[in-house]
């Protein structure tokens, strides 16, 4: 489990986060939305230990995070939003040395990931497009045998079909023991994939709860007349869309750019709505 | 498992340094290794009678080889340092100290030690060029087997000068210089030898602006003069280079302690 405890972090004086909570136990795969610059790369980077919080702590199965302590790094694999690989090198090399170091690494897996995305573990990364490229990263990612995977931005560069191949291995990866968390501004592409949904604000946490608990709270009205007391209302071609709280107990589907909107205009509604 | 040190994973850190040295610094290593030839063609073009002695071809190939030890760091761990490609080494599932002690044994060892045998090599190979500026084997020096040699001096020049405390001052200098260089590659982001070149340039440009007027009253002051030459002639003249040379040695052994220090608070440390 990841725990982050009345952690607070500050780039030089710019403060980025101030004594926040968060859990991310196992079996799941998170959501992390919000909007640019309030610092969801940053918290990722706490999370693998890149960074030292300025006061509290942030834990990855009892490890303090920014020890670095390979125990943790056993557990724990990143792909950054921005890649660099080493241009003579082909996915299979680069496995290879990483391999190693992971107990729970299965070559058999990263192949079948690498076949899934279609793309040949033996071409070189400087023959590859990026989008080619950001897919041999997951597939590594993927196989490294990680009860942690952290991906930040993982669908940006992707085509539409990746992203669909992306979607599928995801949610066949993740397991009782593994957790998954996803920071992303593309909404559409993990919808329907991430559960729970946690949403950034400025230096702090502003919603952090599971689909079913959103379910329970918020209604998504479709195809309506415009309401004044919705927390966010859009046009769409068959009316309006919207977010109001769940007064009848009926579900809703759920459409999380609508949700992420409702949450950064109604701030304190909300947060007092999921207390 | 030990968390500090575990011998196996430090084998799997340097494996993986050592996979990544032929991509990342082999043709440096090659081109530095051969740079003897080139000094031994343009002999062999200018003047087809020159003789370059062993002693001279030994400090060459320590030259090149020193220099294999200063770039190293700035090409095998190139984006240590850097915000989004130094996560992949950070992650590295090995600690902190087997991640440095193999950046250690890289830059001092490896770097150094390959350069210089390739260099040696290739010094066996001219010598048994029938021609050419190299008449004699590179042990026949008058230091004896150049790993392990002193620097021998001309007695005439310098009689009874130590000439272990000039190789005592030059070796420590071979360790001194690296670890400036490391320290500077987790420094820099980009031009991270040409920048620690300039810096060091620039240091000693402003050491050298303080210093000649200092020197220069301390000259033209008699008092000053007449005590410093009783000073070498009491202590004598090799006595005096004996321990400026003793000084010189100490002060590379604290800067090679004090920047390796440096370079592991910084890998403790370094942010991403």
């Amino acid at each position: 489990m990841i725990e982050i405890n009345n952690l607070s972090f500050s780039y030089k004086k710019m403060p980025v986060f101030e004594n926040i909570n968060l859990t991310f136990p196992e079996g799941s795969i998170y959501g992390l939305l919000g909007e640019n610059g309030v610092g969801k790369t940053t918290l990722l980077k706490l999370i693998c230990g890149l960074l030292r919080p300025t006061q509290g702590s942030c834990t990855v199965d009892g490890f303090t995070s920014h020890e670095r302590r390979p125990e943790m790094l056993q557990r724990v694999v990143m792909l950054p939003d921005e890649i660099s690989l080493p241009d003579g090198a082909t996915p299979q090399c680069y496995v290879n040395e990483l391999a190693p170091f992971y107990p729970g690494f299965a070559q058999g897996t990263f192949l079948h990931l690498m076949q899934e995305l279609e793309v040949e573990p033996n071409r070189k990364f400087k023959e590859m497009s990026f989008g080619q490229q950001k897919k041999s990263l997951i597939a590594v990612s993927l196989s490294l045998g990680t009860d942690y995977v952290i991906l930040d931005e993982p669908t940006n560069g992707l085509d539409i079909p990746s992203k669909t191949q992306f979607r599928s291995i995801l949610s066949k990866r993740v397991d009782e023991k593994s957790t998954i968390i996803i920071s992303t501004h593309q909404v559409k592409d993990v919808e329907n994939l991430i559960d729970p949904i946690v949403i950034l604000n400025n230096n702090a946490v502003l919603l952090d709860a599971s689909v079913q608990r959103i379910m329970e709270k918020l209604y998504f009205e479709y195809g309506g007349e415009k309401r004044d007391d919705a927390f966010y209302s859009e046009m769409l071609p068959g009316g309006y869309l919207n977010v109001i709280p769940n007064e009848s107990g009926e579900e809703s589907p759920l459409n999380i750019e609508a949700l992420f909107n409702a949450v950064l205009r109604h701030k304190n509604q909300i947060k007092e709505l999921f207390k | 498992m030990n968390n500090t040190f575990d011998w196996n994973r430090f084998c799997k850190v340097v494996k993986k340094d050592f996979r990544n040295l032929w991509p990342m610094f082999g043709t440096t290593m090659i081109v530095l290794a051969s740079l003897p030839f080139a000094v031994w063609l343009m002999a062999l073009v200018i003047d087809r009678t020159a003789i370059i002695t062993p002693n001279v071809r030994v400090a060459m190939i320590m030259i090149f080889s020193s220099l294999a030890a200063l770039m190293l760091p700035s090409r095998l761990y190139r984006t240590m340092n850097l915000r989004n490609e130094g996560i992949y080494y950070a992650m590295l599932p090995a600690s902190k100290l087997e991640k440095f002690v193999s950046m250690l044994l890289f830059t001092f060892i490896v770097a150094p030690v390959v350069t210089y045998l390739g260099s040696m090599a290739l010094d066996v190979i001219l010598r048994l060029m029938p021609t050419g500026p190299y008449h004699q084997w590179l042990w026949q020096g008058d230091g004896g087997f150049p790993l392990i040699t002193t620097i021998p001096m001309d007695d005439e020049v310098m009689p009874g000068f130590h000439s272990w405390m000039l190789t005592a001052s030059t070796y420590s200098g071979l360790l001194a210089s690296p670890a400036i260089f490391l320290y500077a590659a987790t420094l820099f982001k980009k031009h991270k030898v040409l920048y620690t070149f300039l810096i060091l340039y620039l240091i000693e440009f402003v050491l050298t602006v303080i210093a000649i007027p200092v020197v220069v009253s301390l000259v033209k002051n008699p008092d000053f003069m007449e005590w410093f030459y009783d000073t070498v002639f009491k202590c004598g003249y090799e006595n005096m280079m004996n321990w400026l040379m003793g000084i010189v040695a100490v002060f590379n052994i604290i800067i090679f302690v004090l920047f390796t220090w440096m370079t592991w608070r910084r890998l403790k440390k370094m942010p991403y």
